[in-house]
């Protein structure tokens, strides 16, 4: 057994137990999930679930060192898990091999975990996260690496900066279309054009033409966009000589020559720039014929004319009669880019090149070519290892209440600086965000294919002038992500079923005032997690009170933005409680403790809905989930630091403008 | 069945092919931040570790991944308890076991491309080379491209970093003690060519060269229209402006501008300069290039010097002498990088000091993104590539007589070599810290940085707690690790404490000496005497000297990352010494 006696010596026994019983998540098991398993499973964590979709690659084991070669092509989350099992086999360690944005992830789900660690390399998924553990409440250590760079913070809603607090630059940059497909001026334009309208259109999963007609550049803009149309349609019919001989050499001439001989005759288009040029098959086929051995190509050097051309020919033959192979074996078969498949590289790289030369571009290397095709992120063992091990230490100040003493760590690689690692204190939240500056709610449906939109748009007017009222006045919108599904305006979704607008467990909805000067700044904004509703462990049947509509909405310790707690004091119903009250019981340390109230925003909201008609009701429900985690930080809780919560409980109300609601 | 010679041939080089291609992939990620050239020299190179704990493992995990060529590992310490709950590369069944021979076996699953060895011997055994087995571990060590020492006492850190410096070899000492630990790298030279580094691009606007100029000269700004003049890149309209500057000042309005063409400017000509060049947007002033061009003013429009850090390499005097043939033959690969550095540091020398040069260093040739059309720049990039090649051209004229002189064949550095020095002439690194043993000996060379960058604290407790083991053979907080065994079972919990107390009282005091030591002088000055703060002291005392596996896994992201730069020759590498604080998540760094 591999306990962990130096964590119990450095930092005391009521640590070590609380990390001992938390319940660990880790998103990704890669570059940073591989340290990450290995430190939490040497550092007391004992509870761990690792999620991760990828399988793994020989290009990961530089430095994902949970895995070998023999390992090529399983589970990434699976191995990981296992490794980490064998080094301590009193681990309770997990896997999902999973997409962390598929449904079943939902709000509940997320629940479960008392701290979670986001080691993905994608921004969209980090923002998935983050969003999750926003309406889950649960902590989360964020993370990311390139090269000699790390970031490490920590994100508790309502109480520090969130992920989306402030923009983040795009992953990938987007061109005009006609720059890539009409007037490249940069390597770049010919490798994008090479890889996503060549390589896709050829080789891809046959898609309808995404380029919009509606040009904003007027007349001619449009003309042009008419040709490219043509362009692709033509492309496509060439796809069905895929498997004859002279398949690359029509490609060939299709793009290099006929193409560019009508980009060539749109004069105008040339006037203020510097025209291409032709490529000639028959002309390049006699000065290569023979001469050039592909072994001879220097990944790392700019490819000659001559080169990209044996290479295209090459290149296209091996993807054609992969293509028609795989095309034999069932219906509607596809090569997706993979900056890992040789032959797929080879034949954007060499497209590309052959552009270049057309347009008097710079030509790349192969190498070059890769990372700017796949978008490669440098990636090395020693800074992985440095972020994780940071990543652990900050979980261990989570975990034991000390998030004041949490910090976001900044690794930079100009080591010349009197600190190598830059730490700023945690920030607070970005009082605009449209993410964390929400109230995160959760509602239970029992049946997403009968309950309507409508229905949820007349629960929550119904909400209106209770103690759950929203504030979001008369006229409400409906959003899911960028999708309208209801305003003022828009009800032509009201009697669809949530199922059928592709809602239920796992997603989520936005509901604003329908307010035009609201805008993007308000914050009265409500974000409802579907989810199925809470059972009675006894009898399996839906345990909340049902309502017709189905469905219940549970306020769960929402951090109630300040334009909200205004209104909510001015509640009518009285339902506002003394300060005195909050330091009565112990049950506002519990409920803190628990992480059922927020205490920086002063506010504590309990549905009074369930205590009173339900004994067993769902806040019983969730107050169980917790129950073991309350009880341990109470434990933990010793004289001296109830009275200071409750006096900080104290201060809090007295100064800010907030209110506590206790049934 | 037989096979034609031809066909074996070909299988052959197939294969090697698909190694090759295998190790591409394999190392892809890497390779986009050291290059094959950085992973050649890790793939030469053997690194020697002295100690087998968790921090040893975790650095020898982040060199083996990456695909060092040989890892050694000395130590005579067997797998215990303790090991078993903090190192990630023991087996909970490895028990009882050499715990050298452990870490290497695991380890070496990582990555079949390197060769691990183990050399079960008490790692202060090394340097007295008393039986032929110890013989073998100090050749051993003399032939290392780098060595580790974790968690070794001062004194053998003194011998192996006095044999290390003898031979060239750089040295990296590490200690952790709980959440704090000691990062420590040390090389008496050590040549950075690819250093990485970000600059301002060398683009000679103060001082074009003649392509450049008639380059210049065949643009006539006044005939083209607004779209053209928005695709002028920026370089050609900041000497535009220069040359109009000129022509004003010399008071001679007809002249080209070349004549009196200034070479640097001073802060209010850099406003009059921008002005002029909003004045060459006849058209539309608020186009892309010109914004490029009037931000540029300040960074570009200065007299052109040679850096700081390559004045001073130019003016070592080993860029003066001539090498000595048979001793530069007779090293290691990796001592040969230093001085090959030298040969072309010379020859850079003689290039400069040239009637060709003028003081000037070759130019890199590169040259930055900048809003221009395809055709403009290509002109651009051809004409700055073209004297990048004209002098490197001119530099191998005087690398051949540099190794003439010396006596060195005509290709003993390659055309590669000479053309990436070339490239990074203005970019070049050379680092010379401090030996241990001399900061060990004399105390460390710069108090007042380690103060000000807020880890005097730490260093001193550090030495302090070096010094108690000197003293007691044994580390503040710890049991005697004689008695170890016995001595954790029938320590209570009040022992310990009481233990811990008297050391940490101890540790202040030693600590305080050594401070005192340090810095005599402070007294006379006046200045605010620093001491170690007892809460930090009884930190130490309380780990107990033991390891805790977050802080040796951070710390071994840091021992590898100064390793691999050191090895491969690229990156500067940092400050000589770092400090860990867990409980504040602090990295520190300063120079001793
Ligand atoms: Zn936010």
């Amino acid at each position: 057994m591999r306990d962990v006696k130096q964590l119990t010596k450095l930092f005391g026994q009521k640590t070590a137990d609380t990390v001992g019983n938390a319940k660990i998540l880790v998103v990704g098991a890669g570059g940073i999930g591989c340290e990450l398993l290995k430190d939490l499973s040497v550092s007391g964590f004992k509870h761990i679930k690792a999620v991760d979709l990828d399988t793994i690659d020989l290009s990961n084991l530089n430095r994902q060192f949970l895995f070998q070669r023999r390992h090529i092509k399983r589970s990434k989350a699976q191995v990981a898990v296992q490794a980490i099992q064998e080094f301590n086999p009193s681990l309770d360690a997990s896997f999902e091999q999973a997409n962390i944005k598929q449904t079943d992830f939902d709000v509940d789900w997320f629940s479960q975990f008392d701290l979670v660690f986001n080691a993905l390399d994608n921004l969209d998924a980090r923002r998935h996260v983050n969003s999750m553990c926003l309406a889950a409440h649960v902590p989360l250590i964020e993370s990311g690496t390139a090269g000699y760079l790390g970031q490490v913070t920590v994100i508790k809603g309502g109480e520090t900066e969130c992920f989306d607090c402030h923009p983040k630059p795009a992953e990938r940059k987007t061109y005009p279309v006609c720059t890539i497909r009409s007037t490249p001026t940069a390597p770049i334009h010919c490798i994008v054009w090479a890889k996503d309208y060549l390589f896709a259109q050829m080789f891809g999963e046959q898609a309808p033409d995404e380029i919009e007609t509606s040009a904003e550049g007027g007349q001619d803009d449009l003309e042009e966009l008419k040709q490219l149309k043509e362009e692709s349609k033509e492309l496509a019919k060439l796809a069905d000589a895929m498997g004859s001989s002279d398949f690359t050499k029509l490609i060939f001439q299709k793009v290099f020559d006929n193409d560019i001989t009508r980009l060539l005759s749109m004069k105008d288009m040339w006037k203020q720039r510097q025209p291409p040029h032709v490529l000639h098959f028959d002309q390049l086929e006699q000065s290569t014929s023979g001469a050039h051995n592909l072994a001879l190509i220097d990944d790392h050097l700019p490819l000659s004319l001559e080169q990209a051309f044996v290479l295209f020919q090459e290149s296209a033959d091996k993807l054609a009669q992969r293509l028609v192979e795989e095309g034999n074996r069932r219906q509607g078969a596809f090569l997706a880019f993979d900056k890992d498949d040789e032959d797929a590289l080879h034949f954007v790289a060499a497209a590309a090149n052959l552009r270049s030369y057309a347009f008097g571009i710079e030509a790349k290397s192969i190498f070059t070519i890769k990372a700017m095709a796949g978008n490669i992120i440098p990636a090395i063992a020693t800074t992985n290892a440095i972020v994780a091990g940071m990543m652990v230490l900050q979980g261990i100040l989570v975990m034991s209440g000390r998030l004041a003493e949490c910090h976001t760590a900044y690794l930079s690689y100009n080591s010349k600086r009197p600190r190598s690692i830059i730490k700023e204190g945690l920030a607070e939240p970005n009082p605009l965000c449209s993410v964390c500056r929400r109230r995160y709610l959760t509602l239970r449906v029992a049946n997403c294919a009968q309950t309507t939109l409508g229905d949820i748009v007349n629960y929550i007017n119904r909400l209106e002038g209770t103690v759950h009222d929203l504030s979001l006045g008369e006229e409400i919108s409906i959003v899911e992500g960028s999708r309208i599904l209801y305003d003022f305006d828009y009800d032509d979704n009201l009697q669809k079923p949530l199922a059928e607008l592709g809602l239920g467990p796992g997603k989520m909805v936005t509901l604003s005032r329908d307010d035009e000067s609201s805008g993007s700044n308000d914050t009265v904004s409500v974000i409802l997690s579907i989810a199925k509703p809470l059972y009675n462990q006894d009898n399996e049947q839906p345990s909340s009170p049902l309502s017709i509509e189905g469905f219940e909405l549970i306020p769960k310790f929402a951090p109630i933005p300040k334009s909200v707690k205004d209104e909510a004091s001015e509640d009518p119903n009285g339902n506002k409680t003394s300060n005195d009250n909050v330091n009565a019981g112990d049950t506002v340390n519990d409920l803190e403790e628990t992480g059922f109230a927020v205490e920086q925003d002063g506010a504590i909201v309990i549905d009074d809905e369930y205590g009173k008609d339900e004994p067993n009701a769902d806040a019983n429900g969730i107050q169980n989930i917790s129950n073991e985690l309350a009880k341990r930080k109470l434990d933990e809780i010793d004289a001296n630091n109830v009275q200071s919560t409750k006096r900080r409980a104290t201060e809090d109300t007295k100064t800010a403008d907030s209110i506590e609601i206790i049934d | 069945m037989r096979r034609s010679s031809s066909e074996n041939l070909t299988a052959t080089d197939t294969k090697r092919m698909r190694n090759e291609s295998d190790k591409a992939q394999l190392y892809d990620r890497q390779l986009r931040l050291w290059q094959k050239t950085g992973q050649a020299a890790l793939e030469g190179s053997r690194v020697c570790v002295l100690g087998s704990s968790a921090l040893a493992a975790e650095a020898l995990k982040n060199l083996v991944l990456p695909g060092i060529g040989e890892l050694v590992v000395i130590d005579d310490a067997r797998v215990n308890e303790q090991d078993i709950k903090t190192n990630f590369f023991v087996r909970p069944d490895d028990k009882g076991k050499p715990r050298a021979q452990c870490i290497v076996e695991n380890l070496s699953e990582l990555n079949p491309d390197v060769r691990g060895s183990a050399i079960v011997m008490a790692p202060t055994d090394v340097v007295t080379a008393s039986s032929s087995e110890q013989e073998n571990a100090t050749i051993l060590l003399d032939a290392a491209s780098l060595v580790i020492a974790c968690n070794q006492p001062e004194s053998l850190v003194c011998k192996i970093s006095q044999r290390c410096w003898t031979s060239g070899t750089p040295l990296i000492v590490a200690n952790s003690a709980g959440f704090l630990a000691r990062i420590r790298t040390s090389v008496a030279e050590h040549a950075v060519i690819e250093s990485h580094v970000d600059t301002k691009p060398d683009l000679r606007l103060m001082c074009p060269f003649p392509a450049l100029r008639s380059h210049v000269d065949s643009i006539n700004l006044d005939t083209l229209d607004s779209t053209d003049l928005a695709h002028v890149p920026y370089i050609v309209l900041i000497i535009k402006a220069l040359q109009k500057f000129a022509s004003k000042h010399s008071g001679n309005a007809d002249a080209s501008g070349w004549e009196g063409y200034p070479s640097s400017l001073k802060w209010e000509e850099k406003s009059e300069l921008r002005a002029l060049i909003r004045q060459l947007a006849t058209v539309k002033p608020d186009e892309e290039n010109f914004e490029e061009a009037t931000n540029s003013v300040m960074p570009q429009c200065v007299r052109y010097e040679i850096p700081t850090e390559i004045k001073v390499i130019l003016e070592d005097p080993a860029a003066s002498v001539d090498s000595n043939a048979a001793a530069v033959e007779s090293q290691s690969n990796m001592q040969q990088i230093n001085s090959k550095f030298w040969l072309l540091a010379n020859a850079l020398r003689r290039y400069v000091e040239s009637d060709y040069a003028q003081g000037k260093l070759p130019l890199s040739g590169k040259i930055p993104d900048m809003k221009a059309d395809t055709s403009g720049y290509i002109a651009l990039q051809r004409i700055y590539k073209e004297k990048a090649e004209q002098d490197k051209n001119e530099l191998i004229k005087h690398v051949a007589d540099v190794l003439t002189a010396s006596r060195l064949p005509a290709d003993f550095i390659s055309q590669e070599e000479i053309d990436i020095f070339a490239k990074n002439a203005n970019l070049l690194r050379l680092v010379r810290t401090s030996s241990v043993h001399n900061e060990y000996a004399n105390g460390p060379s710069d108090l007042d940085m380690l103060s000000m960058n807020e880890l005097l604290s730490h260093y001193a407790l550090f030495r302090a707690s070096d010094a108690f083991f000197s003293k007691h053979v044994r580390y503040p907080g710890a049991p005697a690790p004689s008695t170890e065994q016995a001595a954790r079972s029938s320590l209570t919990a009040e022992d310990l404490n009481k233990l811990v107390e008297s050391d940490t009282s101890e540790l202040v005091g030693m600590a305080n000496e050594l401070l005192a030591k340090w810095q005599p002088n402070n007294h006379e000055n006046g200045g605010q005497k620093n001491t170690v703060s007892d809460e930090l002291a009884a930190e130490f005392a309380r780990s107990g000297h033991c390891e805790l596996h977050n802080v040796a896994s951070v710390c071994g992201g840091v021992i590898a990352q100064e390793a691999i730069k050191l090895i491969t020759h690229q990156y500067v590498p940092g400050n000589n010494i770092f400090v860990f604080d867990g409980v504040q998540g602090r990295l520190l760094s300063a120079k001793v």
